[in-house]
């Protein structure tokens, strides 16, 4: 009983501190009379939601896709290339600070570029995404891999267990919880890493929609656009929970 | 002919020699206790009887063949349970099974046979975490008994629980030992434990690690729960005492 309280007061305060937020938006933007051009109030915002649903809807079929296809290829590309890794030390001591200073280079600076290489179409933001995608993933892997503790390796070498059976049933399962971990992260950079792409050069996608509607001053579309990213990157990580609890259903966070 | 024969062990590691002339005899189906103050080198010992680490001299035998090196004779069980929190109680005990080539299902009903003799019947589908610990303990020790059943190195199997628990084990320990039919060199450092298990009992120096002491113990694994009041009892429990200089 009280923790079904407390469970509702956990749903509930953040819902109310977004109303209070909205409420305050809508009453500064009324009080301030200012233009809608500039900053429209959340019910302007859903009107045109409402009004603009149809046309977004085709351009985020396009962003949905792109977040889609990236994220696996990511998710692919990490599972390969940390098992490797994982197996052959030198390839991980030659790989790991790679894709460490990887990240420093801002993936605004080299999405132009993946433009004029592949052109317009959808390739170069799945490669954005996948790109934004890999890091978190690969990383959490490779962490959780290396944090398995090293008895169970020893347990299983006193047992004579080839090296593939010891990655199928101690390292690989025992590193899943923080995969996940870094699913979910990656899943929220996915839809971004896709807009990102399609800002940069597209000729579809929810990203080329808000640089049109920024363009010819329609902040009201920008704003609906941004409710709709977010939408969808929140059931990307609602997804992957879902996913988490059946493919990990012993972790910790499932079993009391 | 000993069941399994240390002779002459010495081992350095690092720069510390732990080891020094260790020769150890246990017999068949016998259980052999092993007794030192921590970190004396008494898992460095079994690292090297289970063929883990090599030594710098001296061999191990196993009905007189040399398996100094040789992983896979002898089956070690240590004082983490180390059950994976990712299978379910009986694929974890059928584990050993499973390495040794066998599928999934028939690994799993072989195990299975053996769930009743420790006490886990009804917890096949458990996850370790839903387990209590002497639970995980006695599903641990199945796995090492489902990996060779003959012999078994136990490295402080009960220095995790509580005491109540640990006296409850070895309860069962005693009634479950002679049917199981093996051989096993038991790690400890404590003295009652040991006087409670063990047919024979070496204590072990502080570092680098010699036999300071080797006594047969008449009473071991005795079929009632009372203290001892023999006083030949407390004579071997005293001797015991001092050789470990507490």
């Amino acid at each position: 009983m009280k923790k079904k309280l407390r469970n509702t007061a956990n749903h509930l305060f953040p819902l109310l501190a977004v109303a209070l937020i909205l409420l305050v938006w809508e009453e500064l933007v009324k009080f301030c009379n200012v233009p809608e051009w500039i900053l429209p109030g959340p019910l302007q915002i859903w009107h045109t939601l409402v009004e603009t649903w149809s046309l977004m809807l085709v351009h985020a079929r396009a962003t949905v896709i792109e977040s889609l296809l990236g994220f696996s290829l990511a998710i692919i590309m990490a599972l390969i290339i940390t098992f490797v890794m994982n197996e052959i030390s030198l390839v991980r001591k030659a790989l790991y600070p790679i894709i460490i200073t990887s990240q420093t280079i801002p993936i605004v600076s080299v999405a132009p570029l993946f433009v004029i290489w592949f052109g317009y179409d959808l390739l170069p933001k799945i490669i954005v995404v996948a790109l934004v995608c890999f890091f978190p993933i690969a990383i959490s892997l490779l962490n959780g891999m290396a944090a398995v503790d090293r008895d169970y390796l020893q347990l299983f070498k006193s047992m004579q267990s080839s090296r593939w059976n010891t990655f199928r049933l101690v390292t690989f399962p025992l590193a899943m919880p923080s995969f996940f971990a870094g699913l979910k992260i990656s899943a929220a950079y996915s839809v971004m890493g896709a807009v990102i792409g399609e800002w940069l050069g597209a000729k579809e996608g929810l990203g080329y929609y808000m640089t049109l509607a920024q363009h010819s001053f329609n902040v009201d579309r920008v704003f609906a656009a941004i409710v709709l990213i977010t939408i969808f990157s929140m059931l990307l990580f609602v997804l992957v929970s879902i996913t988490e609890k059946l493919v990990i259903p012993w972790n910790d966070k499932f079993i009391n | 002919m000993s069941h399994i024969a240390v002779q002459g062990v010495c081992k350095t590691l690092g720069n510390l020699l732990t080891l020094k002339e260790i020769n150890l005899e246990v017999a068949r189906k016998s259980m052999v206790g092993i007794l030192g103050p921590s970190g004396c080198g008494k898992s460095t010992l079994l690292n090297i009887i289970s063929g883990l680490l090599l030594p710098d001299q001296g061999v191990i035998r196993i009905d007189g063949k040399d398996v100094t090196g040789q992983t896979g004779r002898v089956s070690y069980m240590q004082q983490k349970d180390l059950l994976l929190p990712s299978l379910t109680l009986l694929d974890n005990v059928a584990i050993p099974l499973v390495l040794k080539g066998k599928s999934r299902f028939q690994a799993r009903s072989e195990a299975a046979g053996s769930i009743e003799k420790f006490g886990l019947a009804g917890f096949e589908t458990y996850y370790p975490r839903q387990l209590s610990g002497g639970m995980r303990q006695r599903a641990a020790m199945l796995r090492t008994y489902l990996f060779s059943s003959d012999i078994l190195l136990l490295d402080e199997p009960f220095a995790s629980l509580d005491a109540l628990t640990r006296r409850r084990m070895q309860s069962w320990l005693i009634e479950v030992f002679d049917d199981l039919g093996a051989t096993a060199i038991f790690v400890t450092h404590d003295v009652d434990e040991a006087l409670r298990l063990c047919d024979q009992i070496y204590v072990l120096t502080e570092c680098p690690a010699k036999i300071r002491l080797q006594v047969n113990v008449p009473f071991c694994r005795p079929k009632h729960q009372r203290t001892f009041i023999d006083p030949d009892y407390a004579a071997l429990r005293d001797s015991l005492l001092e050789a470990l200089e507490v």
